[in-house]
Parts: C-alpha cells; structure tokens; sequence
C-alpha cells in the first residue's frame, strides 16, 4: 500500500513503462496501469465494498462515458473523410495543380508536402488523416522523381502535424470542450501560427537546397507559362471546394464545428461521385479503414479515460499541482516545466491522450499563472503535433513507416530538424501571444 | 482450430460491418439536423445525444475486426530484438494479460447494463432514451474482441 | 475502521463554480467539526469521470463515495428529482424554498432507495432568456432559435413557437458568434460566465426554473461512521445549505448587477406575457403528472400538486 500520491504516481510510470515496452496494446497498457494504482493505494473503503468491485464499476463507467461524446463523434468521421480522399482522384489532382507553382522555388517539389498538408488541414480534422493522406500521394512522386528522401519524409511528417493546428482540429474541439474554451476562437486562433510554421518549413527546405544542391535533382519538370499554372489550378479546385464547404460551413452559421466533419464526408462523397472513381469496393474499404483506425485511437482513449479518472481518485492530479504550485516558478519557467513534461508523455502517449490525461491538472496551474485558456489551447496544440512524431508512440511515425517501408531511425532522422522548427514555433508563440490573439480579438464579439 | 479462427473472423467482420453502418448512421444524423435546422428553422434535439450513442457502438464493435488487421497499437522496440521464440512466450504473455482485462471489463459492463436496466435508467434528454439499450452494445462488442484475443493466443501457440 | 478517514467528493463544475464551492465548504465544515477525522476532497470538472445521468448509480454503487449531483440529470433514474426543473412552478427564491422543504422527504426516501444519504441541497439562479431582440410578448419568442439545456425547456420554447437547439455548452459562444443560435435560456450567472453582453442585448427573467443541486453519500460509507461523525456531517450539511441558498441569491444579484453594467437590458415579465408562459408551463406539468409512477404521484398529492 503506498500512500504519498506522488510515489504512487511513479510507481504507477514504471508499471506504464513495463507494459508498454512488452507490447501490450495500448489501450490495455493503460487500463493495467490503473488498475495496478488502485491496487496499491489505500482506498480507505468501507468493509461492505470489495476493490474488484470497484474497480470493475470504474472500467465499465468509463468504456461507456469517454465514448459516448458527442465532440469525439467527429472523430471517425474526420478519418473517413481522408479515406475517401485517398481513395479518389482528387488527391492525384492536388498534386498535378501544385507542381507548376513549385518549380520556381529552390527545392521545387520538396515544398509539396508543405503546401499540400497545409491545404488538407484545412478539411480534415487530424494529424494522422492529413500525413496519410498527403503522404501516400506524394512520397512515391517524390522518389521516382529523384528526391531525396530524407527531406522528402521529414518535411511529411512535420506539416502532417498541422492537421491538428489549421481548422478544423479535432484536439482543438476536444480541447474546447474540457475548458470551457470557444471553439470557433480556437479555431480562428490557430491559422497565423500555422502559416508560420508552413513558412518555416519551406523557409528551412529552401535553405537545405541551397546548401546542399544534390539534394535536388537536375531540373526535369518542363517549365510551365502562366497560362498553364492558371490551367491546372482547376485541378486544385475540388480541394477548395471542400475547404469552403466545410470552413465557410462553421463560420456563416450552418453548422458546428462538431458538424463540419459530416459536411466535408458528404462533400470529399459528392467530388468522389462526380469525378466517378469511387467504386463500391473503395467505398467498402474506406469504411472499414476507417472504422479500424476510429476503434484503435478509440480504444487508447477509453484506457486514457479510466487511467485518468484513478489518477484523480487517488490524488496524483491534485499532489501534481499543489507540488508544481509550491515550486512558485515564474510565469516562463512554468511552460518550460510543462513543456518538457509534455515532450516526455509525448513520446508514450497519443495526442489526444495527453490532453484528456493531463488537462484538469495543467489547466488550472496555468490560468493561475496568468496565461488564458486560449493561449494554452494553441500551446497544446504545438506539444500534440510533437507528440505525434517522437518515439516510441508517434501516431505521424506509425504512419510514415506504414507508407514508406522505410526503417524508423531512419524516419527519426529525417524528421529532427523538423521536430526543431516546431519546438522553435512553441517558444515564439510563448514570448508573442499576440500572434495567437490577433485574428480571435478581430472575431465579432470577440 | 482453423475452423475456429474463420467463425471468429467471420464473427468480428460482420461487426466491422455494423460498425462502418454506424459511422454512416452519424454523418446521416447530423446532416439530417443541419438541414432541418438551416431550412426548417427547427432542431432533431437527438443528433448529439444519438450521435454519442452511435460512436460508441462502432468503436466497440469494429475493436475485434481491428485486432484481426493489426490496427491497434503497440510498441514494438523490444519485440523485434527478440528472436522467433521469444516474440512467441512474449505474445501468449501480452495476450493472455488482454484477454483478462478484456474479460474483466466484458464482466462488468453485463454488470453495468443490467443494472442500468433493472433500475430504469434513462437520459436527461427529449427522447428520454432507456440507458441500457446503447449501452448493451459495448459487452457484444467486448465478446467479440474477446473472441478475437483467444483467436490470436490459439494463432500464436501454434505458429 | 480507522478514526481518520478520507473520502472523495465528486462535483461536477469547474472550481470556480458555487455549486463546487459550496462542496468545498462543506468539506471545510466536516474537516472542522470532527476535528479532522474526516477528510473529504472534493474532485471538481467531473475529473473522477462522472458528469451525468449516471451520478445517481455512481454513488448507489459507491464508485464515488460522494457527489454534487444536479437533480434534473438523475430524473431518469427518479422522477421526482426533476420537480425543480419544471418551468415557472415557482417564480422566487422564498416560493422556491418553500417547494423544496414541501418535496424534502420525497427527496430524502428517493436517496435512501438509492443507497445514498441526502446531505442538502441548493438552487441554481433562476434561468431566463438571454436574447438578441426585446422579448416583452409571446409572439417575441417566435422564431428564435434557442439554446436550452433540458427536455423541458425545450418543450417550453416550442410550444410557445421557439425553436430549441441542443448544443454542449462550450460551442454556445461560437454558435452566437457565427448566428447559429440567436438566443440562450439560461441564468443570469451562467450568462455572466459567458459574457453574453458580447453578441447579446437582452435578458428576459422568464423565472423559467430554480434547479436544484444536492450533495449526497454512499449509505455503505455513511453507515461506517459512527453516530458523532454521523451528527457532525449532518450539521454541516444543514449550515452549507443556508449558506449556498444564500449564495445562490447573491450570485444572482451580482451576475444581473455585472449584465447591466455592462449594457444588457433586464426585462421583467408583464403580466400579459406571464399568462401565456403559464400556460405552456401547466401543459408539460400536467403531462409530467399525467404519465408520472405511483411513488411520484404520491409525492405530488403530498406537496399538494
Ligand atoms: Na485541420
Ligand atoms: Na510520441
């Protein structure tokens, strides 16, 4: 029986750290490790109740209630959303849109992941749907057009992350509907850190062109006019398309936020109908892809909810805070200390994990020290979009390894620099909120 | 044995079947409430409560069907140092500890729905649903990624 | 069983909400008045997991000890927790008292049969209509498209020709921005919290309803207790209560004088408006009568009902 809540917590890592390195399933990783905390604490429970008991009614509760939420039912929606896109022409024809403008650029097709998976984020609603999405498109036309890979998988796996970043955002609605927050100001309040972000990449490609020219291969794309540019910007059309349907959807008051992710399904259905290459067997294993990948994160996140709600009965969430509280950090070093706290769950835990785990302890620790919800919402967001690309549990990593056959350190490799930029993007938002609050405050009633 | 494994595989792709029918069911609900709020000026009131209901039914259902398609997750740093052997002791280890949770969580949650039932619980919404019936689903589909657990510790032990 | 004890208390606010801190107070008192033998830290945010319809089944089955339970979200498990919420069955504080010490022992047998101890309870502030236009007849409330956080005010609004929109709480602010939602029914605190003032001009006091919160405990944790302990917590449930209907009050007080301030226009009820409220008001009443079990019926008949 251990009964310092905060030894009981690293008890409890190390009980995480062992299943997660045998290869249990996630989902069963963190159910163990919460019932193994609430076996060692002393619950204190009257002689009529058993722990088993008790422990049972918690797990069943919380199978049900983290699931049955209307936010997260955007959730498989979002994925199968992407799934459609895949499976459709409309993602070749992205890329055959894009390529004219690119050409000019040092690093010419190297930006496509950029702008490809800054233009995807703005329908889908998730990091993983976006790198999927994006990446199975244009890391095989990368290749077999010479470019190198290694710039070629970093620059996927860090714009993959601002699917999460651009509305609309599946964290940012979760994170909404534990604070308290606007979701449509979290919304606004993630475009200009996004589009730096955008900017730095592309700024950092065309940097490690310049400096080291092999990494281009010899000019092959013909040279286009700009009546061709024009031409094939039609081919991008359908991407717009859906991005005013699902955006403009939210903002001219049609739907919610949570909507929105039925419109763009019904939408990317619509363009895949019309553009007739969907054929009903796609259809059919668009589905079931996404139902899969809907049950795994759901899975991860029902075990998340039971952990979660032991950490709360047995008083880590409060031990945590009043101990961070009676450091008296200034305002800097307190995001700093969470930072860092948020860079280690990141690497064993998935995005949304984190957020539901750790909210209701950070949250209030950090509005004490001044900072608003709303900052702390995009803030987050950049150590989610992290989470998504360190080891060993990055869902953007899984999905790269997936779509490129290639090794993992090798992935690792190409992605640090990337996993630098963001980290530098996190600091700027903390010492320039305003480059969060800028577009909110110019929102009516804002 | 190998009669086993398709009737289970059967089993979890029917309930992956239900599940996608269910994620359809959502984008319908809520495209139903979009345009009846936008064109008819008036509100399902069920969309975000049956909404709920549905992700939970197809996230249960479709996690055996998953298992099957290696889509849940895990960390497989150690796993792969280890040779043939020992990823064997290492799965039938992992496994079993899955199925028991699965069957302990799969206890519960009848526990949970009876419960539910016998003391009439109901939502705190317009369409006042009885409680027990979205949740029956979640042991159905706790049976199902149980089957699929036993299914995989049989694979395993025979590989 | 030991003379320290600690309990978990589930509350289903934020913190800074005065029903949480309510919790908070009567945890304060138990601490004081058993010298420290019972401890009771009050978990706020729903972060024990437990947030709805199942409040009333968690403490049953002591998966929390105990809890701050709104009543009207537990009427589906017992009918009779949702009196309070039915709309302009009482229309002040003091009428609002009087209907809660009239329906108290129905309240406390319908804790006991679900093996819980009723400690006390305390009503929200009144919800009224926070609304874009002026509200002063019923023919106002046409076509609004509302905002409403239960079956009865959704009931309430459509018959008198609203148009009610369920939506969690927290996509309230942006639906006003975007004009998804034109209108909320609400308190004046709860309204406050959201600075309505920013996209909205008008609160009608429609006296819509004063729902109540009540805090309750395990049977099988209280009956570990001993009769001293028993006697301690009793006493400062009775003092919490006076405190947090006095809180309710002012917090109403308050969040009306911060609306004003800052320019939204207050509306009283005239009585050619009240009629027609009524009205709609008797109609889901008599429904609720009409179909109510034989315990709730019971109870009514002895309120007087
Ligand atoms: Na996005
Ligand atoms: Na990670």
């Amino acid at each position: 029986m251990i009964g310092d809540p905060l030894v009981l917590a690293l008890a409890m890592v190390g009980v995480m750290f062992v299943l997660l390195l045998s290869s249990t399933w996630i989902g069963f990783s963190l159910i163990g490790t919460g019932i193994a905390g609430l076996l060692m604490y002393d619950l204190n429970l009257p002689p009529t109740l058993s722990i088993w008991d008790k422990i049972g009614d918690l797990l069943a509760n919380s199978m049900w209630n983290s699931m049955n939420s209307w936010a997260l039912s955007a959730l498989p929606l979002f994925v199968f959303m992407g799934e459609i896109l895949y499976r459709t022409a409309i993602s070749t024809k992205l890329l055959n849109g894009l390529v004219p403008w690119l050409t000019r650029i040092p690093g010419r097709l190297y930006h496509i992941n950029v702008v490809a998976c800054s233009l995807f984020a703005a329908v889908s609603g998730s990091s993983a749907a976006t790198t999927a999405t994006v990446g199975k498109i244009t890391l095989d036309e990368l290749t077999k057009r010479g470019y190198h890979k290694s710039l070629a998988l970093g620059s996927l796996a860090g714009a993959g992350t601002m699917g999460f970043l651009i509305p609309p955002s599946l964290i940012m609605i979760i994170y909404g509907v534990l604070s308290d927050t606007s979701i449509g100001k979290l919304f606004i309040a993630g475009i200009i850190p996004g589009l730096i972000l955008a900017l730095l990449y592309s700024l950092y490609i065309i940097s490690q062109s310049l400096l080291h020219p092999e990494y281009v291969p010899e000019e092959q794309e013909a040279s286009y006019s700009w009546g061709q540019r024009l031409g094939l910007l039609r081919e991008i059309l359908p991407v717009f398309l859906l991005i005013a349907l699902v955006l403009g959807g939210i903002y001219m008051g049609i739907t919610t936020p949570t909507e929105a992710a039925a419109i763009g399904v019904v939408g990317a259905l619509a363009l895949a109908l019309y553009f007739r290459n969907l054929t009903w067997e796609s259809f059919k294993e668009a589905c079931l892809a996404a139902v899969r990948t809907s049950a795994m994160i759901c899975f991860i996140i029902a075990g998340a909810a039971f952990l979660s709600q032991i950490v709360g009965f047995v008083g880590i969430a409060r031990a945590l805070s009043e101990y961070i509280a009676s450091l008296h950090l200034s305002p800097y070093v307190l995001i700093l200390v969470i930072g860092i706290m948020y860079l280690f769950l990141g690497m064993i835990l998935d995005g949304i994990s984190i957020v539901v785990m750790t909210l209701p302890i950070v949250l209030p620790i950090v509005v004490q020290a001044g900072f608003t919800p709303l900052w702390f919402g995009i803030y987050l967001v950049f150590m989610v979009e992290l989470s998504q690309i360190t080891p060993p549990v990055g869902f953007s990593l899984f999905i790269i390894q997936h779509i490129s056959q290639q090794d993992l350190p090798t992935i690792l490799k190409a992605t640090f620099p990337f996993f630098l930029i963001m980290i530098f993007m996190a600091v700027l938002v903390t010492l320039f909120p305003e480059l969060v609050f800028y577009l909110p405050a110019k929102m009516v009633g804002g | 044995m190998e009669r086993l494994s398709r009737f289970v595989e059967g089993l979890c792709t029917a309930g992956a079947f239900f599940s996608a029918l269910f994620m359809i069911g959502i984008v319908i609900l809520i495209m139903i409430e979009v345009v009846m709020r936008s064109l008819f000026n008036t509100s399902t009131m069920i969309t975000s409560e049956f909404s709920g209901y549905f992700l939970v039914a197809l996230v249960v259902l479709g996690l055996g069907h998953t298992l099957h398609h290696e889509g849940h997750i895990r960390i497989t740093l150690l796993r792969g140092r280890l040779g043939p052997v020992g990823r064997k002791r290492l799965d039938l280890v992992v496994g079993s500890l899955g199925l028991c949770l699965c069957l302990f969580a799969l206890y519960f949650t009848v526990l949970m729905v009876l419960d539910t039932r016998s003391l009439g619980m109901r939502a705190d919404t317009v369409a006042e649903t009885p409680l027990w019936m979205p949740q029956a689903v979640i042991p159905v589909g706790l049976g199902l990624f149980a089957l699929q657990l036993f299914a995989f510790l049989v694979r395993r032990a025979r590989s | 069983y030991g003379a320290a004890m600690k309990m978990n208390c589930n509350a289903i606010y934020p913190a800074s909400n005065f029903h949480t801190q309510g919790a908070e107070h009567f945890a304060e008192l138990v601490h004081k008045y058993t010298d420290g033998d019972i401890q009771i830290t009050v978990h706020s945010g729903g972060s024990l997991g437990f947030e709805g319809s199942e409040l009333l089944k968690a403490v049953k089955d002591a998966s929390v000890p105990m809890s701050d339970i709104l009543m009207g979200v537990v009427a589906g498990s017992e009918e009779i927790f949702g009196l309070s919420t039915y709309p302009r069955i009482v229309s002040s504080y003091a009428e609002a008292r009087e209907l809660y010490e009239a329906a108290l022992p129905a309240y406390k047998k319908a804790c006991q049969k679900w093996n819980q101890k009723f400690l006390y309870a305390a009503p929200w502030p009144p919800s009224g209509l926070f609304s874009q236009s002026k509200v002063q007849s019923a023919a106002d409330i046409d076509g609004l498209k509302t905002r409403t956080y239960d079956k009865n005010g959704a009931q309430f609004l459509k018959k008198l020709g609203g148009n009610p929109v369920s939506m969690p709480w927290g996509e309230v602010p942006s639906a006003l921005n975007t004009g998804l939602i034109d209108s909320v029914l609400t308190s004046a605190t709860s309204g406050k919290d959201g600075k309505f003032w920013e996209v909205l001009d008008h609160f009608t006091a429609l006296h819509f309803a004063y729902p109540l919160n009540m805090l309750t405990i395990n049977m099988d944790y209280w009956n570990a207790l001993s009769a001293e302990q028993q006697s301690a917590l009793e006493k400062a449930a009775a003092e919490t209560e006076s405190f947090q209907w006095e809180a309710s009050k002012k917090s109403n007080r308050d969040s009306l004088k911060v609306l004003e301030d800052n320019g939204l226009r207050i509306t009283e009820v005239d009585a050619a408006l009240a009629e027609k409220l009524d009205a709609a008001a008797a109609d889901i009443f008599e429904e609720f009568k009409a179909e109510a079990d034989e315990d709730t019926k019971k109870a009514l008949q002895a309120i007087g009902m």
